[in-house]
């Protein structure tokens, strides 16, 4: 084991190395070097992390389940955020979300909005500006919204 | 089912015996990735057609099936096997372990991350999740869901909805798993292929370099469609490579159908190809009819289903040639990411050309090499083009967010491309018969330092990063270590002193370097007296 490592002059290990040109050597240095470096980087480095899309998936679960199977929905929130609108899209889908309500002239039926809020005192000032009513909450900033008026 | 499809392809298009063999895993390695494909068009056919999709690829599967029966011996099996060395011995340990630190790494960013990064949940499994469910399968089309880019292609969606329909739910494990499949897949099939064309040592050490890029498994872990794309480049490659036209034509169809950027690919294939190696009209016309099925489902989609693609315009072609900005901008965004790409501290391509300079080429698959250095020139150029006609605001931003992604795309193709024709590794000719010792024993000597301590170091990363903080681990790590030193060193003695044997014991030289030693100096060295 102790030998494996020993390199002075005379030795064995030092006697083979000169079997191969000493580009080879350098070029199988070379690589396992680069392994190293890599197996260090992937390992020790954290994962980045992302848009927190579990957390949003286990909020809207509930509202998920009262959607209807397909069909388009619209979407009101108190944040600018737009990766939060785009999980939402993808956590409901196959139901396609409508960031606002716009939608709503050429749809027929009942209108649904899904209202996703920060903060609770936001809510009365949004619903009275898009004319929206609470048809169900779920509770942490999740309501399912209906369109009053056309 | 989707790996019974590919391999069954594979089979039919490289035949074999009617038994398996030792060509079998390579087949395997390029079956997956086709048989992914071939699973995703079966599954669009069952949505488009009604007819459930496990009837569509039972009768793929048929048809391929009596194309490969009729397969009575493999071509590959003539030649004949290279008997693992003892070199090959340390180079396949590493490679393992190579491997495996990946996979750790691959699996902490999948639990980190269980949906994919952004493109991953805002395309490629948002689409799934549509297809998944069928009778909605068309709303995805809408315009309200430009931002979610409708007008890609839906290999993988197609292929993961397909794998959630057979579960019955929309795991998040399938897109990951189908990410491992293809990340370490392209690690297979980069090694197993320049093991076929070269030898095992030249695909084991492309093997590692592959894997010395830590953004490559970044992306894949991610659940970009980019190490797809790369994937069905370097199939594509291979395929071309040892002459299998129409395979390679399938897997360059693929790269279409797996997302925008795979047309650029497809046309560079083509190109490249076609001129380096002078096409004749049978030999377009074999590729022509492997990419036909998925071109003509591309070509389908687009004129159908897909929404217009709102990034590439020629509306403003003229301004934007005549933009001296443009050009300086998309250079140095070139330049950049080039230096930067790997996530090392220095390029992963910066290690390559190292490589290649420290082994410069041979004279082997010269005209091979040729065509591929084509298609990968062509590709720069295509995605130059891209760049040049973008309709995106901000070109700086777009090339950061974008470029290293397309460099993904082409990083195995560009290692295989430098170990195809990298000159062997092999020892120094003997020039005289006073070389004693024999040589089996030469090349594990060489590495006997580098495999222990290589392996000493992962097994210590390894064991800090498994139990989150390296001062709670070290009293546990310091008696471990030296002990897998021992064994990992004992163990590729052991194989080195009983290959010894082996060639004393055969009557024929068992490689050409080890033909080039005069067989009256060859002497094994009892394992004893290795360290002695």
């Amino acid at each position: 084991m102790v030998d494996c490592f020993a390199m002075s002059e005379g030795s064995l290990a030092h006697q083979k190395l000169s079997v191969y040109p000493k580009r080879t050597t350098a070029a199988i240095i070379l690589v396992f070097f680069m392994a190293l470096a890599s197996a260090r980087t992937m390992l020790v480095s954290t994962p980045p992390g992302g848009p927190d899309v579990t957390g949003l998936e286990r909020r809207l679960t509930a509202l998920r389940k009262a959607l209807p199977q397909r069909g388009m929905v619209g979407y009101v929130s108190d944040t600018d955020s737009v990766a939060t609108f785009f999980m939402t899209q993808y956590v409901l889908a196959p139901v396609v979300v409508y960031r606002g309500t716009g939608f709503a002239t050429s749809t027929p039926g009942p209108v649904l909005v899904v209202g996703d809020f920060s903060s609770p005192a936001s809510i009365p000032g949004i619903l009275a500006t898009n004319g929206l009513t609470v048809k169900r909450n779920f509770g942490d900033g999740v309501l399912l919204l209906e369109l009053e008026t056309r | 089912v989707f790996l019974l499809l590919g391999f069954t392809f594979m089979r039919a298009i490289v035949p074999g015996g009617h038994r398996f063999c030792r060509h079998d895993v390579w087949r395997a390695l390029l079956g997956a990735g086709l048989g992914a494909g071939i699973s995703s068009l079966a599954f669009l056919a069952s949505l488009v057609t009604g007819t459930p999709a496990p009837a569509v690829e039972a009768t793929v599967l048929a048809v391929l099936a009596w194309f490969a029966w009729r397969g009575t011996e493999c071509r590959l099996c003539k030649a004949a096997a290279t008997p693992w060395g003892p070199l090959d011995g340390c180079f396949a340990v590493v490679f393992a372990l190579a491997i495996m630190c990946a996979a750790v790494a691959f699996l902490r960013q999948a639990v980190a991350t269980p949906h994919g990064h952004w493109d991953a949940w805002a395309i490629h499994n948002l689409h799934a999740r549509f297809l998944y469910h069928s009778s909605a399968w068309r709303d995805l089309f809408t315009p309200v869901l430009t931002w979610s880019h409708p007008d890609y292609p839906l290999l993988i969606p197609g292929f993961v909805a397909s794998w959630w329909t057979l579960l019955g739910n929309d795991s998040t494990v399938v897109p990951a798993a189908t990410a491992f499949l293809f990340t370490f897949g392209t690690a297979g099939l980069l090694a197993s292929s320049l093991t076929l064309l070269r030898d095992r040592r030249q695909g084991l050490m492309a093997g590692l370099v592959l894997l010395g890029a830590p953004y490559f498994i970044g992306v894949g872990a991610w659940q970009f469609a980019d190490v797809p794309l790369a994937w069905f480049l370097l199939a594509a490659t291979v395929l071309l490579a040892m002459d299998y036209t129409t395979a390679a034509g399938l897997a360059a169809g693929f790269a279409p159908w797996t997302k925008n950027d795979g047309v650029i690919l497809f046309v560079a294939v083509v190109v490249g190809w076609g001129l380096a190696r002078q096409w004749t009209f049978q030999r377009l016309r074999g590729f022509g009819v492997g990419a036909l099925v998925p071109l003509v489902v591309l070509v389908w989609f687009k004129l159908t289903l897909a929404t217009p693609n709102p990034l590439v315009s020629t509306a403003n072609a003229g301004e934007h040639l005549m933009d001296a900005s443009r050009y300086f901008t998309i250079l140095v965004g070139f330049l950049r990411h080039l230096w930067t790409f790997g996530g090392l501290f220095a390029s992963s391509f910066l290690f390559l050309v190292g490589y290649a300079v420290l082994m410069p080429p041979e004279k082997a698959h010269r005209r091979t090499a040729r065509a591929v250095a084509l298609t990968l020139v062509l590709v720069a150029c295509g995605d130059w083009a891209v760049y040049m006609f973008s309709t995106h605001g901000a070109l700086a931003d777009l090339i950061d967010s974008s470029l290293p992604r397309l460099l993904v795309q082409v990083w195995p193709t560009a290692v295989f491309l430098v170990f195809l024709t990298a000159r062997a590794i092999e020892r120094k000719p003997a020039r005289a018969p006073a070389a004693t010792k024999s040589p089996s024993t030469e090349p594990t000597r060489i590495l006997a330092p580098a495999t222990p301590v290589f392996s000493l170091v992962l097994t210590g990363i390894v064991l800090n990063v498994a139990c989150g903080e390296g001062k709670a681990v070290s009293a546990f790590a310091a008696p471990v270590l030296p002990v897998v030193g021992w064994a990992v060193d004992t163990g590729h003695r052991r194989l080195a002193s009983n290959v010894d044997v082996a060639i004393d014991a055969s009557p024929t030289p068992v490689t050409e370097s080890h033909a080039r030693v005069p067989p009256h100096s060859r002497k094994t060295i009892p394992t004893g007296q290795v360290d002695a």
